[in-house]
């Protein structure tokens, strides 16, 4: 395998939940290894990754302000980003991974020229095309929320479909391990923990007052040093915290580059905080981590990724909330309880399962069979319907991956089954007969010449969507499988759509079948459920 | 004072611009204004007790100023003078650029005749040329006139202490100036509200043209389309209260939209017309968000009160009513609002070639284009022995005006007004009243219909309004009634009178087209915001047109040829230019790639809120 480039252009968590995806991809490079492109104050995050063999800086705080005056736009930043692509063409990438899913990085790999591209691209002037049906997965995300049971840096290492194995541990090099040693020198204190008390979102963030009390449980409990960081808009909060806990307590919040941190978070015994940078880049340390995920946080999609971490989130029906995150009465961040939170770290701490706490649902992170994460402990009702997607959306999405290719049945699907055996004939009956309007409409409007015209459908689809919740994965792909694939031979609208609504029944197939047998499944890889875009017209009814 | 130097300077003047030095014999008053004697014994104008010169040595001083400005007497540029005071920096400015590239503007004329009259001759060189009047539009027009377009730059030169004498004349000139010169460099991008419905709709189209034809980017939030939702709201209900609370949701609703579109396009004024539904939180956003925003509210303040609650939260307020009004604004904490009455679009009130079918429909010797108000179902039912026609909505029950009535009170769309305007041989205009059974003797504003009738060309009659006299020569460019039996006996004279009643028609149209129009009116109100506010830039800063492009680029290079088919379209943003290639078909040049991938960028960054 040539050069692959990696392009993530994201922030300090979303980068360090890429790192297991450069392990995979690095496996399937070889010699070649990974270069990424990445944010120019990031490249020592991604450098940090021992598969990581280059960087390519991308300084969008230069750009930014180039582009605010917009009088220059011809000159500078046109420049700016030539020399960026330039260099992006020197290194001949075979493969191109985009796991940053902008239309702006997008368009970047849609025009490097003679390179396979996994995730989001453009193809010339044409549109938006989403590369491999992990990529197709990402995208229904936004609708398809309450149905995911993948973890984010699962969903990266299959978009990126490296070879899969266990991820590497960043490294760090000599100057951070003596910058952490020196803070944890002067710090009292058997058990150090790293408290993380900073969170982009604002409603993602625990009141201070609790983060206080805890600390004060933590020392008082189990004789904790704790270890504030953060950038240098939390320092005031940490100080405050420093305070009250004297010589128990350091502050580093906006002491730190990303290599100290990280050096920092490897001599911690416990990461506590919200989900953020700081609390994945403990994960990829090893350092077991006790996620807060309040608002829009949820731990299925970014809990810790590593195994015994924990998460705890608030019991309530409306989390995670919408993505919007302008709730007015944000009740979450009441829900937790400081005492819960020190109980559940000190039982970390001591190798134990967190307990049962009242008004919080708590997750624990752990490898699943295939090695990929998953959460184990109390569930949800509707959490069911995630573990059923869980098993069902690999057959749907990539017949083709060896890691799929036989699915045992779980205690958790056997409980969901009734209930999509009771629908799944209904929704299949109901799309039918859709379907059967559409190809009429298809053929009218082909011998009218007007193939490009929308059909009843995707008028029909609302109401389809609002019949069946519970399926809105299949509606999901279904819209995104309409969009140009990766053979960028744009069709018609109309036959895309009866090709879509082609995968749409097998997929229906897939699930009667799933229902069907309750002991074992074994899918042939490449035949009978292969998807492919130039199936027949007619569906498989 | 020596009268010989009025005489001397006037016959110089005349020489150049004999209307104007008979304007200003005309304002001569020996005792005005009140002259002071300068330490070394030079003449010095007192107005309002400030004097506009030195008291030491207002030669030094004009020397200093000039100094001070740092001109380059190469540069190919004309210099506007706000102010003349007594001409002292003048006759320095003169030493250091030649007479021909000086325009002084006075707003007051006795002050010029005073000023011709205390310095003597070779104080105001041959080549200086004078614009005197008493509106800044008319001053900026005037200036334009003397060859502004030929000249590559304006620069407008303060006299400082003329601009506090009339502060509110010489800022906005100068602000006239500026906006003037923001337009040539791609213009202020506008977003203009639109109400949901009602008179301010087509006055909002208009003001959307006007803009255009300025040079700036407008872009109009036409909330018109709410309208079929607004009547649906309406019938939901009998019952008032929740059909407000219906209505005021959807005033929500459209009113954030308006801080969606300004943020997303990076307005640099939201420029909202009478009734469009904005809301005093989405006001305090876009505060917040530092984009001013003005507000033309072009109603009767009696009749329509909602402005009291909001008219302080806008940075600018421009109203068809002042004196009285004005009080009630600052009461309210409005600081600073400004006059501004409606005008005609001359791109639709036109004179126009009529079909004989046309004027047949359309044709009558009396008509009124109109809402059934109070006083109007009084007043026309006087009028019946005429041949009269009466256009418009809101006549249910008109009684015996119903014979007269056209299109059974259907709402006449604007392009029929205008062909009503003109093939009807004297319009009627009478302002409306809900308290008066005919002239409201205590009307002020202006109605559209005043100017678009006039813009058409066309002959009105129009009740007396305390504002019409300093807007057109009552009885050269208009004629007033005061009353039912004045009207008929006008009518009736100017029925008889063709020749006449087309001169006063002629002369409206010609105050129109020079004072009247929206643009003029724009220029005016982008003027006033401008001089309040001096750091005022586009926000995109100066937009480069493709021949800077190509220049910059070189013509061979691929940007070069990119940018070719781009020649003549002005100023361009990385949008326009992005949005053109994405519509292209084939292969894209790598040149198009990378502006595409950086408008990418660029839009991310607004999604994100960064820009």
């Amino acid at each position: 395998m040539g050069n692959i480039l990696a392009i993530v252009l994201s922030r300090l968590g979303d980068l360090v939940q890429c790192y297991p995806a450069f392990s995979d991809l690095s496996r399937l490079s070889g010699e070649s290894g990974v270069t990424v492109l990445v944010q120019k104050d990031l490249e020592k995050v991604a450098r940090m990754h021992p598969c990581v063999k280059d960087t390519i800086p991308f300084d969008g705080d230069l750009l930014m302000p180039l582009l605010r005056q917009e009088t220059n736009w011809s000159t500078d930043p046109l420049n700016y980003l030539g020399d960026v692509f330039k260099q992006i063409e020197a290194l001949h990438p075979e493969l191109v991974i985009n796991l940053t899913h902008t239309g702006f990085s997008g368009r970047l790999c849609g025009l490097i020229p003679r390179t396979e591209v996994r995730g989001r691209t453009f193809y010339q002037n044409v549109g938006s095309a989403f590369c491999g049906e992990w990529t197709r997965y990402f995208f229904t995300l936004l609708t398809s929320r309450s149905c995911n049971a993948f973890n984010l840096v699962d969903i990266h290492r299959m978009i990126a479909g490296g070879l899969p194995g266990w991820p590497d541990r960043p490294v760090y090099d000599d100057k951070a391990h003596q910058f952490a040693l020196g803070c944890l020198h002067n710090l009292h204190g058997q058990n150090v923990i790293a408290l993380g008390i900073g969170a982009q979102h604002p409603l993602r963030r625990w009141p201070l007052e609790r983060w206080l009390y805890t600390a004060r449980l933590l020392r008082e409990r189990c004789d904790a040093g704790l270890i504030i960081v953060g950038s240098a808009s939390e320092k005031a909060q940490g100080d405050q915290i420093q305070a009250d806990l004297d010589d128990h307590c350091l502050n580093i919040c906006g002491q730190t580059d990303p290599m100290q941190l990280a050096a920092v978070l490897d001599q911690c015994d416990l990461f506590i905080g919200h989900d953020s940078g700081p609390l994945h880049l403990a994960a990829a340390m090893n350092t077991r981590a006790l996620g807060i995920y309040l608002a829009m946080a949820s731990a299925w999609e970014t809990g810790p990724y590593l195994d015994g971490s924990v998460t705890l989130e608030p019991n309530l029906s409306c989390h995670p909330c919408s993505e919007k995150g302008n709730c007015a009465d944000p009740i979450c961040q009441k829900k937790i309880q400081p005492e819960v939170v020190a109980d559940a770290a000190i039982r970390l701490l001591y190798g134990e399962h967190p307990g049962d706490y009242q008004d919080c649902v708590v997750r624990t992170s752990a490898w699943d069979e295939d090695g990929y994460i998953m959460l184990s402990g109390e569930h949800k009702p509707s959490d069911d319907f995630r573990l059923a997607w869980r098993k069902l959306l690999p057959l749907m999405l990539s017949m083709e991956n060896p890691f799929w290719d036989e699915v045992t049945l779980s205690a958790h699907n056997t409980t969901v089954l009734p209930v999509m055996q009771n629908s799944i004939s209904e929704l299949k009956d109901a799309i039918v007969q859709l379907m059967q309007q559409s190809i009429f409409d298809y053929e009218q409007a082909k011998s009218a010449g007007e193939e490009g015209k929308g059909s009843l459908f995707d008028l029909e689809l609302p109401g389809m969507i609002a019949r069946f919740p519970e399926y809105r994965p299949l509606f999901d792909l279904y819209r995104l499988d309409k969009l140009p694939g990766e053979d960028a031979h744009f069709r018609a609208t109309l036959r895309n759509e009866i090709i879509a609504q082609d995968k749409l029944m097998r997929r229906i197939s897939i699930i009667q079948e799933f229902c069907g047998d309750r002991e074992k499944l074994y899918f042939p890889i490449g035949s009978r459920f292969k998807l492919q875009d130039t199936a027949p017209l007619a569906p498989l009814i | 004072m020596s009268v010989n130097h009025l005489e001397s300077n006037l016959k110089l003047l005349a020489g150049t611009n004999q209307k104007l030095a008979e304007q200003i014999r005309q304002a001569y008053r020996p005792e005005y204004p009140e002259i002071r004697t300068a330490k070394d014994g030079s003449p010095i104008p007192v107005l309002n007790r400030k004097c506009l010169h030195s008291t030491y040595a207002p030669d030094a001083e004009a020397a200093k100023w000039v100094q001070s400005l740092n001109l380059d007497p190469n540069a190919d540029a004309l210099y506007v003078i706000g102010g003349i005071g007594f001409g002292y920096h003048l006759e320095a400015l003169s030493k250091a650029i030649p007479p021909d590239r000086l325009v002084v503007i006075e707003k007051d004329p006795a002050l010029v005749a005073a000023a011709l009259a205390s310095r003597p001759t070779g104080v105001f060189p041959e080549g200086l040329r004078f614009v005197v009047g008493n509106k800044p539009v008319t001053a900026y027009q005037n200036v334009a006139e003397f060859g502004l377009a030929s000249r590559s730059r304006v620069i407008f030169l303060e006299h400082t202490a003329s601009s506090q004498a009339h502060s509110d004349f010489y800022p906005t000139i100068k602000g006239m100036f500026r906006q003037r010169e923001i337009s040539e460099r791609g213009g202020y991008k506008i977003l203009l509200v639109s109400p949901v419905y009602g008179g301010s709709l087509p006055i909002t189209y208009s003001v959307q043209r006007a803009l255009t034809n300025l040079g700036h980017r407008c872009e109009l939030l036409d909330n018109s389309i709410f309208y079929p939702g607004y009547q649906h709201l309406q019938k939901l209900s009998s019952n008032r209260s929740h059909t407000a609370q219906l209505h005021n949701a959807m005033q929500a609703m459209i009113a954030e939209s308006v801080t969606a579109r300004a943020l997303e396009i990076r307005a640099d004024l939201v420029l909202a017309m009478a009734q469009a539904p904005l809301t005093p939180d989405v006001l305090l956003e876009l505060k917040k968000a530092e984009i001013p925003t003005a507000f033309w509210f072009v109603e009767d303040a009696r009749t329509l009160e909602y402005w009291k609650g909001i008219a302080p939260l806008y940075d600018h307020f421009f109203a068809i009513q002042k004196d009285d009004f004005f009080e009630d604004l600052k009461q309210i904490g409005c600081k600073n609002p400004h006059y501004l009455p409606t005008a005609a679009d001359v791109s639709v009130h036109q004179p126009l070639e009529l079909s004989a079918q046309e004027l047949s429909e359309f044709g009558s010797d009396l008509s009124h284009v109109g809402a059934g108000y109070y006083n109007r179902r009084h007043f026309f039912t006087g009028l019946l022995d005429y041949n009269l026609k009466i256009w418009g909505s809101d006549w249910e029950k008109a009684g015996a005006l119903n014979s007269v009535l056209q299109r059974d009170g259907a709402r006449i769309p604007t392009e029929d007004i205008s062909r009503i305007f003109n093939a009807t041989k004297i319009n009627l205009n009478l302002h409306s009243s809900q308290y008066h059974e005919g002239v409201n003797p205590f009307g002020d504003f202006l109605n559209p219909r005043t100017f678009e009738i006039a813009g058409c060309g066309a002959f009105q009659l129009v009740d007396e309004r305390k504002y019409l006299p300093e807007n057109f020569d009552i009885g050269n460019e208009i004629i007033t009634f005061t009353s039912l039996p004045d009207l008929r006996e006008k009518a009736d004279y100017y029925l008889s009178n063709e020749a006449e009643r087309l001169l006063i028609s002629a002369a409206a149209r010609q105050r129109v087209v020079s004072e009247h129009t929206y643009e003029h009116r724009l220029q005016e109100l982008l003027g006033v915001i401008a001089a309040a506010r001096p750091e005022w830039e586009p926000r995109s800063g100066g937009l480069p047109t493709a021949e800077e492009i190509i220049r910059q680029a070189g013509e061979d290079s691929e940007l070069g040829l990119v940018m070719k088919r781009f020649a003549g379209l002005g100023p361009l943003t990385l949008e326009d230019v992005a949005r053109d290639i994405e519509q292209g078909n084939g292969e894209l040049l790598r040149t198009e790639a990378m502006i595409l991938l950086l408008n990418e960028f660029r839009r991310w960054g607004l999604e994100k809120g960064v820009m």
